[in-house]
């Protein structure tokens, strides 16, 4: 709806993120930025603007984009039960019962559980879960999705295949209730395609003030796919445009058919070339170190990537691949030199999602591909440095992973993303994680860091030209924090607190006066 | 006569006339473990730690003795006045005299080894309307829910064992139409299995429908990349290859061996005398203009660049459907060229029935007539030349 009158923001350390352009005030009008500038100008707004705003010496900033995230499970789960702080049966059984207790006879959905946290050092099978709950089904997904648990009921009242590699029997050739392989994918569609796209957008809705909150406007929707549900993706295809956000969607799918007919530029997100460092599931040239004999593995041939690749480059589609380990990498670049060979086509700025464990090979070659990557540094923050899962897992070989500073030195565009909800919803824990990286040689300044959550994140989705910066005719997608982020000590940075929201405009979230 | 159906929505019913809403769930569920355990008697104590374990003794006894007696109001004698259960002082039983039906215990009769007719398997199949006590559950019988997931495992188990012998039977008979349905149930059963997915390829490559082999194989691909992030088999793939280079299951010549429906197309061509390969070559251009140039594509691409030497429209479609990314095409021998072309045409036939008109017969090229002889002599079912 257009408005006639601007909206004034003063007293502010307005960074552009254009050649390190600063202004004190800028001004709004309808969706866009009108003017901006430094000194006492402002003044004559005073009395034209409908709302002003005092940044109180704040730093402004585009809108925050963030650069993977998984929209509709994120929102789902935000409803689940978090199950990642149980370290015993006991501790499941009580976080059951309260739910059962709260919401009687609704499904009760947990999330997060690790066995690895486990007194028992095992998953739950069903009799443990009926000991809490035996009134409802009860469906809870391990922290990787990769196993179901369901109690009696639940194991009763979905429709599980029991003929389907991944039930777990026991010696009554009774289903247990632990569910993988196949027949938890199939168990996990089901259930997910149950939910009604009401609840999706009533869930989605929720979610995204909470996002909001945290300052961003945009995000990169990683939807569909293995351990999600295409309905996801087809939903936040429909909802273009209805959300409070922008929300770009990347539909981890293989089916370009598909993808060109429903007109999309892109494809892929979370296309897993390899697993996790968590799952032991990453291609490594090493072996773990606390799997000797393993180096996790790669999903697909050379062959097959190549050409999955080339048709994408001939299709002209932007193509998102998930790769962690250095093989993975290595494997994605391949395939991607092979297309650009056989194509000759250029400028559609592929990325490499998460890409943890490059080389400083694997750096150079990408920069020549003209590829992005797409990182999450709250990794670093939650698994990174000594004694912490990077170290247990890769051993000393945890010093190499996400070295942004060399990536950047070298010329590559970081865009910066929460994964979420794999870590937390926070572009400011984002940014305070690349500037303090447990590694010193891959910290970088603030600046770069917040140049990831912001105008690289406009690049690597070519919306450079509308936002993620500062300047006049750019869309008015901001952020105002409560101190200013350059002057802030670096181990504070994440102690930030978003204060206002605004986007395309409209101010979504607001604690200033 | 009495009826008790378990496999989907249980209902009991007496001469037609449903009685399940007149039984509690307790009442059903007592039924269905006097009929699983129809060849034996079962004592009232065990049949009470099923029902109520929570109930103390006289209570459970209570309800026991009320549950009979329902049971007893509720299901008639039969004409000889049998009842249906036999209740003693501490024990009961279905009374084996007594003439029910009951869809559980025809399951259970199968046997996997046996010989049976495709008659009876379908039989066997129909009476699999849902899971083993769908929608049942009962709050704190513990053992009770158990037997429930046992014998659903044995049920869905068991048809797929139906299905298989199904299957196999139809192969032996050479009924592909019913093996291929049967073996897409199968496939909706278990997605992912891909000894399912062979045979149903196998099934399209025997009966010439390379279209249909063609798009299951991609969708199934798909669905094995999409939600388990893997690739089709050796065997499924290799499958594949030889649907794709060889249609119609034979080397040289036509096909003549489809069952499926066929689209006719209706090809108008001319002649010029002095040109060489020319009415080869508005053959090529016409079945470009009017068939599914995709499918076309599919052919070898060494066949697409051989003919394209005399059609260059061809290689056009190639580059605009399949990649720009090709060899060069130099000068082609002859050989090659009517090698290709009858490839081509083979191609075409797997999925057209072609209708060839020629104008100006009498103006043909020599190198086409000899390929226009040589087509009539294999005389094949899918071209109907028209002079």
């Amino acid at each position: 709806m257009k408005k006639d009158l601007p909206t004034l923001i003063f007293n502010g350390k307005c960074l552009s993120m254009v050649d390190g352009i600063e202004y004190d005030w800028i001004v709004v009008t309808d969706e866009k930025i009108s003017d901006a500038g430094s000194g006492d100008e402002y003044k004559k707004y005073l009395q034209k603007a409908d709302t002003i705003i005092d940044a109180k010496g704040g730093t402004v900033l585009p809108g925050f984009i963030d650069s993977h995230f998984h929209v509709v499970q994120a929102a789902l789960n935000s409803r689940s039960l978090d199950l990642s702080k149980a370290r015993s049966f006991r501790d499941i059984g009580a976080l059951v019962s309260e739910a059962a207790k709260a919401s009687p006879k609704k499904n009760i959905r947990g999330i997060g559980l690790d066995a690895q946290n486990l007194k028992e050092a095992r998953l739950p099978d069903r009799t443990v879960i009926d000991k809490y709950c035996k009134d409802a089904p009860v469906f809870i997904n391990s922290v990787e999705y990769q196993t179901s648990v369901l109690n009696t009921y639940a194991l009763l009242y979905y429709k599980i295949p029991f003929t389907l590699e991944g039930i777990d029997f026991d010696e009554n050739q009774v289903p247990t209730g632990i569910i993988t392989h196949y027949a938890n994918v199939l168990l996990r569609e089901n259930v997910l395609r149950s939910i009604p796209n009401s609840t999706r957008m009533e869930t989605v809705n929720e979610f995204l003030d909470s996002v909001v909150q945290k300052g961003i406007t945009t995000v990169n929707a990683m939807e569909g796919g293995r351990l999600y549900c295409d309905k996801d993706a087809e939903f936040i295809y429909e909802s273009t445009g209805k959300l409070a956000i922008d929300i770009a969607l990347f539909y981890s799918t293989m089916d370009i058919m598909k993808i060109k007919e429903m007109q999309l530029s892109r494809i892929g997100g979370c296309l897993y070339v390899d697993g996790t460092f968590g799952a032991r599931t990453s291609a490594l040239s090493f072996e773990y170190n606390d799997c000797p004999g393993n180096v996790g593995g790669l999903n697909f041939t050379q062959k097959e990537m190549n050409q999955f690749v080339r048709e994408c480059y001939a299709n002209k589609l932007q193509l998102a691949l998930y790769t962690i380990g250095d093989r993975a990498i290595e494997q994605a670049l391949t395939a991607h030199e092979y297309a650009l060979d056989k194509t000759g086509n250029t400028g559609l700025r592929h990325r490499l999602e998460h890409v943890e464990l490059p080389t400083l090979d694997h750096i150079r070659r990408a920069k020549k591909l003209g590829l992005v990557f797409s990182m999450s540094p709250t990794y670093e923050y939650i698994w990174g440095g000594p004694d912490k899962l990077y170290h247990e897992r890769l051993g000393e070989n945890y010093k190499r992973t996400n070295p942004f500073n060399q990536i950047i030195r070298e010329g590559v565009v970081i865009c910066g993303g929460s994964d979420c909800d794999v870590t937390p919803a926070d572009p400011l824990l984002g940014i305070h994680s690349a500037v303090n990286h447990p590694v010193e040689a891959h910290r970088v300044s603030v600046y770069e860091a917040i140049k990831m959550f912001t105008c690289n994140g406009a690049y690597s989705i070519f919306e450079e030209e509308k936002k993620g910066t500062l300047e006049v005719g750019k869309l008015a997608d901001m952020v105002i924090l409560d101190r200013d982020i350059l002057s802030t000590k670096a181990n504070k940075i994440k102690d930030i607190k978003v204060m206002t929201t605004i986007k395309s405009g409209r101010i979504l979230y607001n604690k200033l006066s | 006569m009495l009826s008790i159906n378990m496999l989907g929505q249980v209902n009991i019913s007496y001469n037609g006339v449903s009685i399940a809403d007149r039984l509690s769930t307790k009442l059903v569920a007592m039924i269905c473990l006097l009929v699983l355990n129809s060849d034996r008697e079962m004592s009232r104590e065990r049949l009470s730690a099923y029902l109520w374990p929570d109930s103390d003794e006289e209570a459970a006894r209570y309800n026991m003795r009320y549950n009979l007696w329902k049971v007893k109001k509720l299901i008639p004698s039969d004409a000889k006045g049998q009842s249906f259960i036999l209740v003693s002082k501490d024990s009961c039983r279905i009374n084996q005299q007594y003439k029910f039906q009951c869809d559980k215990l025809c399951i259970d009769s199968y046997d996997s080894h046996g010989q049976k007719s495709i008659e009876k398997l379908l039989q066997l199949k129909e009476l699999f309307k849902g899971d083993f006590l769908e929608g049942f559950y009962l709050k704190n019988c513990n053992e009770f829910n158990e037997i429930i997931l046992f014998e659903r495992v044995v049920c869905q188990t068991k048809h797929i064992e139906i299905m298989k012998q199904l299957a196999q039977l139809y192969e032996e008979e050479d009924r592909s139409e019913e093996e291929l349905q049967i073996l897409h149930e199968m496939t909706a059963m278990e997605p992912y299995n891909e000894n399912f997915a062979c045979r149903i390829l196998s099934i399209y490559k025997k009966t010439g429908n390379r279209a249909a082999a063609i798009n299951y194989y991609k969708e199934f691909e798909s669905k094995l990349r999409r939600e388990l992030n893997i690739a089709p088999n050796n065997d499924l793939k290799l499958l594949y290859r030889e649907v794709t280079e060889d249609p119609c299951g034979k080397e040289d010549g036509y096909p003549n061996k489809v069952t499926g429906e066929k689209k006719k197309l209706v090809i108008k061509s001319r002649c010029m005398k002095d040109v060489d390969y020319f009415w080869a070559a508005e053959v090529v251009g016409a079945l470009l203009r009017d068939a599914d140039q995709k499918y076309l594509m599919e052919l070898n691409l060494n066949y697409i660049l051989d003919l394209s030497y005399i059609q260059n429209e061809l290689l056009l479609s190639y580059e605009k459907h399949v990649s720009k990314e090709h060899r060069e095409v130099g000068q082609v021998p002859a050989v090659r060229i009517v090698n290709a072309f009858l490839k081509f045409l083979s191609h075409a036939c797997a999925i057209y029935k072609l209708d060839i008109h020629i104008d100006n017969f009498g103006d043909m090229d020599s190198s086409s007539a000899k390929i226009l002889k040589h087509i009539e002599a294999c005389a094949s079912g899918s071209i109907h030349i028209c002079k």
